[in-house]
């Protein structure tokens, strides 16, 4: 295999894909009810597409209610989209309006191998469980193992997570929060999974606790050779954690790449106003300035055009009327943008 | 300058009665803070760094919290004080920008209301001289259309909007003193960066010291000209902000300084993986003996069980809690 030592990423992620997304859309209603309220729709996510390859740490990144945690539950059938597909392997697990949709003993042993871990440790483990049944019910469910056998595989999966063997009689409460992360890691990772969604792991964690986190995915990804679809609003986190970036901003997918790429130079004026706005981290900078004004638009009401195009520096008319497509620039360096930077 | 401090807090404890147990939550902090300049209180959540805020507002409970030590600003002493005098300091010479805004601005007043109230309290306004300050300040953070602002309910406006209208209705009375705990965590960063520019413009402007909270490094580092660096209840590093960042001194510091992501250390070859400090934050009812960071510090020995080290000064206001802090520097 020719060596390209262009790219000296840590990954260098075969061309055969995992997960493969097209044109997804999620409309929520809202209003409507018997009381008689007008019905609304809010665009969660618009025409989105992207393809994870096999062995690859996908990064999706964007201020809230850009519809990032709404696409990794639309990639896991866990809600139905308003449009598109998506693909694992080459199984066509979501379809909307399908006419003959997956039936569930075909959907079941696929699930088995795509899992995702929550934000929040706090919200996501049942409290009158014991960490060894919640660990273990996946196993069960799936029937790979059964009574004792199930909670030996919990134990050894809770071991790789870096928890004690002793854990597994005890509750959720007795835990702190990255002890709590690393159980739901543990639970997700029971199955042997192929493909994790991530949605925001260590938010919810102290600062001090959050490096432990990341290692551990990182760890777990080299060990178990897993795929992971990485959601978070933190720029560093996702430079450090993937190989490849999509960034949504209301709903769309604006600007995706390697990694290196997109954060060496952004094409969308979106993407390079995100990373001059988060903290150098650096003091004596004197002055901040800030990138953007105003906030990001309603979901219920997206700007015609581009959706950026109220806040975006560089805006002209074609922006406000025509929506840009996601084009390849080079490189599978892909930008929604009728004039992306550097292109002038 | 005069090198009196605006703010002393000397010898802080505040103890929580939880049922029969006490919980001590902060243990003799001391901090001072100049006029017009800006204090960094960074640390994880439970380290105490709320609590050292509401103890000198004089806002924890007094049935399940007893605070004692000084709390000093212009040279009066604020613990112990009635709370009619209290009730006068608080809003006019020194108030407060909480996280959420939502929780802290009423939700069945207008915006309006709520600042006119602080104006009419403190300044005594007329309603009409309240209406038109307040339309002022609301221009002044920066909200478009103030006077619409002004009649909205807080549910209207959006979350940089809100955090917008409670620093305008926390700077309206010019006051002396801001703590400002984790104003932006609840934002998204490039809304996060405009708050922080308006705090910084405002600040410049009135001269009002802040007392910044944020369990943030990078926001600490942009905002803040000294910071004091709190662990498990104590401040175990305290110095100038360019200071404590070239030259972090104590190993939780250290620890957290080396864990940060930033958005330049990739290119190197640092790989994916970043230096972690182990273990687990001690909960405030368990805490280790001696130094309460000894569990999960590189350096630990048997010195370090012995006894909580002292805060010593290693040169120029530079403060560390560790013995060992001159040998593995």
């Amino acid at each position: 295999m020719p060596v390209n030592p262009a790219s000296a990423q840590p990954y260098a992620p075969p061309s055969r894909h995992l997960i493969k997304a097209a044109h997804l859309s999620k409309s929520f209603q809202h209003g409507g009810g018997f009381l008689g309220r007008k019905k609304r729709f809010l665009k969660a996510v618009s025409d989105v597409s992207f393809e994870i390859p096999q062995g690859s740490a996908f990064g999706l990144v964007g201020e809230s209610g850009c519809g990032k945690s709404t696409t990794g539950r639309l990639i896991l059938g866990l809600i139905e989209p308003t449009e598109g597909t998506v693909y694992f392997e080459d199984n066509l697990i979501v379809e909307a309006h399908a006419r003959k949709p997956l039936p569930q003993r075909e959907m079941l042993p696929l699930r088995r191998h795509m899992q995702i871990v929550f934000q929040d440790p706090f919200a996501s483990l049942d409290p009158l469980m014991n960490v060894g049944s919640i660990v273990s019910e996946g196993v069960r469910k799936h029937k790979l193992a059964s009574g004792s056998a199930a909670l030996d595989i919990a134990a050894e999966t809770l071991k790789l997570c870096g928890m004690e063997s002793d854990c597994l009689r005890r509750y959720p409460h007795e835990f702190s929060g990255g002890q709590r992360q690393r159980i739901c890691i543990a639970r997700a990772l029971a199955l042997k999974p192929k493909f994790l969604v991530a949605d925001e792991p260590i938010a919810a964690l102290d600062v001090s606790i959050q490096a432990q986190i990341l290692n551990l995915l990182v760890d777990l990804q080299e060990q178990l050779q897993l795929t992971y679809l990485f959601i978070s609003h933190d720029l560093g986190v996702i430079r450090r954690f993937s190989t490849l970036i999509g960034v949504m901003y209301l709903g769309t997918l604006v600007e995706t790449g390697s990694t290196a790429a997109v954060y060496r130079t952004p094409l969308h004026p979106y993407t390079r106003s995100l990373l001059s706005a988060a903290p150098s981290g650096m003091p004596g900078q004197g002055r901040i300035k800030p990138p953007l004004q105003g906030e990001v638009p309603s979901a219920f009401n997206p700007p015609a055009g581009c959706a950026f195009h109220t806040r975006c520096p560089i805006a002209l008319d074609i922006c406000k009327a025509v929506k840009p497509e996601l084009t390849d620039a080079g490189d599978g360096h892909c930008v929604a943008c009728h004039y992306p930077l550097g292109s002038r | 300058m005069p090198d009196s401090a605006l703010l002393e807090i000397s010898n802080l404890h505040v103890t929580f009665a939880v049922g029969r147990r006490r919980i001590p939550a902060v243990q003799g902090v001391s901090l001072s803070l100049r006029s017009g300049g800006v204090l960094g209180l960074v640390g994880e959540s439970g380290c105490g760094k709320s609590v050292t805020s509401l103890a000198v507002m004089a806002l924890l409970e007094k049935d399940t919290a007893s605070v004692e030590g000084s709390v000093r600003l212009e040279e009066r002493e604020l613990i112990g004080l009635p709370y009619k005098e209290m009730n006068r300091l608080r809003g006019s010479r020194m108030s407060m920008v909480f996280q959420e805004p939502m929780t802290c601005l009423n939700p069945v007043l207008t915006i309006g209301q709520q600042i006119e109230e602080v104006l009419q309290v403190h300044q005594n306004l007329t309603k009409r001289g309240a209406r038109d300050l307040c339309v002022r300040m609301l221009a002044k953070v920066g909200l478009p259309d103030p006077e619409r602002v002004a009649k909205s309910y807080p549910h209207r406006l959006s979350g940089g909007q809100r955090q917008r209208a409670m620093i305008a209705s926390a700077l309206c009375c010019k006051p002396v003193l801001l703590i400002a705990d984790e104003p932006t965590t609840a934002l998204d960063v490039t809304v996060q960066s405009q708050v922080l520019a308006l705090l910084q413009e405002l600040q410049s402007e009135l001269g009002t010291a802040i007392l910044f909270i944020s369990h943030d490094l990078g926001v600490i580092a942009q905002m803040a000209d000294r910071v004091a660096v709190m662990y498990a209840g104590r401040v175990v590093e305290q110095g100038s902000t360019a200071e404590l960042y070239a030259n972090p001194l104590h190993p939780y510091t250290r620890g957290l300084l080396a864990s940060r992501t930033r958005l330049d250390d990739l290119g190197s070859s640092a790989g994916r993986r970043l230096p972690s400090i182990q273990g687990n934050v001690p909960s405030p009812d368990q805490l280790p003996e001696g130094c309460s960071f000894g569990p999960r510090c590189q350096y630990c020995d048997g010195r370090c069980q012995r006894g909580m080290p002292e805060l010593t000064d290693e040169g120029e206001g530079h403060l560390v809690r560790c013995i060992r802090a001159r040998e593995i520097a």
